[in-house]
Formats: structure tokens, C-alpha cells, sequence
């Protein structure tokens, strides 16, 4: 009986260790983006251009697609552990669809949701930080720019230098508008500007639906200036200067709760990991954003 | 003491009641439960639990969340796997190594050779009668098998029985 007891024990103790082991094992963190509920507020960073479509590079090119966003909402939305949500905004906006399919998104949002402007959150961002709840600023953030640009490089001219000339054949007269092959027409650049403007009106009308502004006041503020943190407060853009644990301060007082954070973020690809280990960018394209095939697409 | 001749102790074997082997098995779950507790740690780190009142609610959200996270799924799964690895080395040790589980050994019930020559039980007949741990299919196949034959498939292809050893 003795025996017994000593194999059992022998037994149960190594198949404990195994346990053990394998706990280590499985807990540790897979490629893919999971959700582990410690935490009761989601931390979603909204880092570089936003976009509808992936640009396609292969070293990644801080470039969020709407998509990818939308799919973390949902995630922390569909979490019951998830109370609240903070946004953390580093982007300097993007195109007019993303940011309006994101900005949508939050607003059906039922959670208590922040908007924490890092270094810059302007234009597309700035959209999406005002369907927010509450907005949170440095005071040297860059926000605002609420206007829209949809200009590109022409370059016509430097064709015909080198006698590059550019045999039009189009069905529908306004079919090649905005090619970088010609001069525009004096009714093409009116069409194109009366688009620039309708987007500019929808992005005005949402800006002061979701901060409470009249339609009047927003315009006089949209005239696509950059404003610091410290003065977007003073405008009204922004609730309060201060960083994430201004959030959290605030969610807690709203929730009444102890905020702990869990990070919702896209799991890099493995050339984006390459890409952040070896490759810098260029500094012209770190200052223009990402690159797009599409020259006339308009951004906000 | 000039020597006395008692009578030799004679061993009388009888089939294992439906009920000790139950109560065996419960003990048995328990412990394996007992073993791989670090594995449902893991489990109700990734799985939120709600504090919502309604059950059918708390249903309907976790159903939301499980379809809109299919990597938890997948860990969950895993874990699930290793839980019932570890429950099969766990029965197919004990019954190769003392022929008994601990759940037998409280109940004094012991896995016998279906040929009484055979004093100690083969591995491969241990695999084979454990099986039902890692396909949960087998086990109720077996439940029905046992109700109307009285033996578990398990044993019925392992070659061995579950017998209650009474001595005289």
C-alpha cells in the first residue's frame, strides 16, 4: 500500500509539472491579436495615414486601414471585460471614406470612449477624435487642419521637355480628370474644387454635430490651421489638456471603476518588423505620408 | 508452534458495480481537475467573464465575442487538447504501472487481463481502453454498450475487465 501511495504521488507530481509547463507554454502570446481581459479599458492607437485601402508596400508604411481599426473596435466593443475605450491618436488624417467609416463606428459605440491627441491629430484625425466622447490634448499637439486637399503633381511640362506628349483618348470628357499629364481645364479645376468643397461641408457638419458647435463657428475654425493643443482647448476643439492618465482619470470618475489598460493593436507583419529593425524612410515621406498611386485622392 | 495447516486465503473476483467504477471515475476527474487547474487559469484569463445578471445575455455576448475572436478560440482549443493529454497519461500510467487508478484504489477495484494468466496488464491494452478520453464520441457509444451488455467497449477491445477483489 505504501508503494501505492508513493507511485501515485510520483505519478500526479509529474503530471503536475507537465501541467505546469505546458500553462507557461500556451499563455504565452500568439501572432495573432488576442484579447486577454485583465484590463477594463482598451487602449486603440490610431498611428499614421489613415486609409480604405492597404498602400501595398511591403515595409509597411504607417499606413492604418479603416478595415483594421474597425476590427479592433469591435473586438473590445464585444468584450464584456471592456468598460471603456481610449483612443490614442498619432495620425496626421487620411482619406475622407476611412475616417468617415471609423468616425461612424465610434459613434454607435454604447462604451465611454477618449480621444488622446499625441503629437498630432489633425484633419481625418481630428474627425475621428470629435465622435468621441471626450477629447484630451497635449498642449503642444498639432489638431484641427479641418479642411480637405486633393492636390498632385502635374508635371505636363517636363514631358514636353523631353517631347513626351500625351495622346488623350477618352470616352466621357471627364473621364482622365486630374492625370499628371495635362494642364487642367478651367471647368475640370471647378468641378474638382465644388468636390473638394461638398467633403469640405461634410466635415464641417460633422465636427460641430459631435462637439456641440454651431455650423457658423465650426466653418470660421475650418479653414484647414493647425492649432496647438493649448489653443484648440481655447476654441473648443478640445475637453482637456493632458495625456492618458488625464483618461483615465476621467473614465474612472465616469465609471467609478479602477481603469486598467489592455492594448488593442494589429500584430505587425513580418516585413513590417523587418521594416522598423532596418529600413528608415525617407524623410520627404515621412513628411508627405504615405504614397498613393492614386494621385487625385483627396484627404482630410 | 508445530505447523498449522489453515485453509489458503481464496480470492474472489466479481465484476466492478456500475457504481463503484462511477464514483472511481468521479474521483478520478477530480484529480485530474486538481492537476491541470495552472491550464483553466489560462482559460479564464482569455475568456472575460461577464457580470451581467441574464444568462441569456451573458450567452449572447460571449457568443458575440467568441465569433468576433477566433484566435481565443483557438487557444481555447489548445488548452482543452492539453487537458485531456494530460487526463489520458494520466489513466494509461496508473493502469499500466499498478493496474489501479486512485479512484479504483479508494474503491478497491482493480483492471484485469480478460485471460487470468496474464498477471499484469499490457501497455497497448491500456491506450486502448482509455481511448475514450480523447474521443468523447467513444464514451457514449461505451455508456450504451455497458447498459445493455455490461461491458464497456473500452474493455471489450483492450481484452481486459474491471473486477472487485473480496478475499475470504
Amino acid at each position: 500500500m505504501k508503494n501505492k501511495i508513493l507511485v501515485s504521488a510520483a505519478i500526479i507530481g509529474s503530471l503536475w509539472i507537465l501541467s505546469l509547463v505546458t500553462s507557461f507554454f500556451l499563455s504565452l502570446p500568439t501572432a495573432s491579436a488576442l484579447d486577454m481581459s485583465d484590463g477594463n479599458t482598451a487602449l486603440i492607437p490610431i498611428t499614421g495615414v489613415i486609409s480604405s485601402f492597404d498602400s501595398g508596400g511591403v515595409f509597411g508604411d504607417d499606413t492604418i486601414t479603416s478595415d483594421e481599426l474597425i476590427e479592433l473596435i469591435d473586438k473590445a466593443d464585444s468584450n464584456p471585460s471592456i468598460k471603456a475605450i481610449i483612443f490614442d491618436i498619432n495620425s496626421p488624417g487620411g482619406t475622407p471614406v476611412a475616417t468617415d467609416e471609423i468616425a461612424q463606428r465610434i459613434k454607435e459605440l454604447k462604451k465611454p470612449n477618449v480621444a488622446v491627441i499625441r503629437e498630432i491629430g489633425t484633419s481625418g484625425a481630428y474627425w475621428i477624435a470629435s465622435s468621441c466622447d471626450y477629447i484630451i490634448a497635449n498642449r503642444m499637439s498639432m489638431t484641427g487642419s479641418i479642411g480637405v486637399y486633393g492636390s498632385f503633381l502635374q508635371y505636363s511640362e517636363l514631358l514636353e521637355r523631353f517631347n513626351v506628349s500625351y495622346e488623350r483618348l477618352v470616352a466621357g470628357k471627364y473621364k482622365d480628370i486630374g492625370t499628371p499629364f495635362k494642364n487642367m481645364t478651367g471647368e475640370e479645376r471647378t468641378l474638382y474644387q465644388a468636390m473638394l468643397n461638398k467633403l469640405h461641408y461634410f466635415f464641417i457638419q460633422e465636427v460641430a454635430q459631435n462637439r456641440n458647435l454651431t455650423v457658423e463657428k465650426t466653418r470660421e475654425l475650418a479653414t484647414g490651421m493647425i492649432y496647438l493643443g493649448i489653443e484648440a482647448k481655447e476654441l473648443g476643439l478640445v475637453d482637456e489638456l493632458g495625456n492618458k492618465d488625464t483618461a483615465k482619470a476621467y473614465l474612472k470618475n465616469r465609471l467609478n471603476e479602477t481603469i486598467r489598460i489592455t492594448s488593442y493593436k494589429k500584430e505587425p507583419s513580418f516585413f513590417e518588423i523587418l521594416s522598423s529593425l532596418s529600413l528608415q524612410k525617407l524623410p520627404l515621406e515621412k513628411i508627405l505620408g504615405s504614397k498613393s498611386s492614386f494621385p487625385m485622392v483627396a484627404r482630410v | 508452534m508445530p505447523g498449522l495447516r489453515l485453509p489458503k486465503r481464496r480470492e474472489i473476483e466479481v465484476n466492478a458495480s456500475i457504481w463503484k467504477r462511477l464514483f472511481a471515475f468521479l474521483i478520478d476527474v477530480a484529480i485530474v481537475l486538481l492537476i491541470t487547474s495552472p491550464l483553466f487559469n489560462i482559460v479564464s484569463k482569455y475568456v472575460p467573464l461577464s457580470e451581467n445578471e441574464n444568462i441569456l445575455e451573458t450567452i449572447t455576448q460571449l457568443n458575440d465575442y467568441f465569433t468576433k475572436n477566433t484566435a481565443v478560440i483557438d487557444k481555447v482549443n489548445s488548452i482543452n487538447m492539453a487537458v485531456l493529454i494530460i487526463a489520458y497519461i494520466y489513466f494509461v500510467l496508473f493502469e499500466y504501472i499498478l493496474s489501479q487508478t486512485p479512484g479504483k484504489i479508494f474503491l478497491k477495484l482493480t483492471v484485469k487481463h480478460i485471460d487470468p494468466k496474464e498477471k499484469k496488464l499490457k501497455f497497448y491494452q491500456c491506450l486502448i481502453r482509455n481511448l475514450f478520453v480523447l474521443v468523447s464520441f467513444i464514451i457514449v457509444i461505451d455508456i450504451v454498450n455497458f447498459a445493455f451488455r455490461g461491458v464497456r467497449l473500452s474493455d471489450f477491445f483492450a481484452k481486459t475487465r474491471a473486477v472487485e477483489v473480496y478475499t475470504e
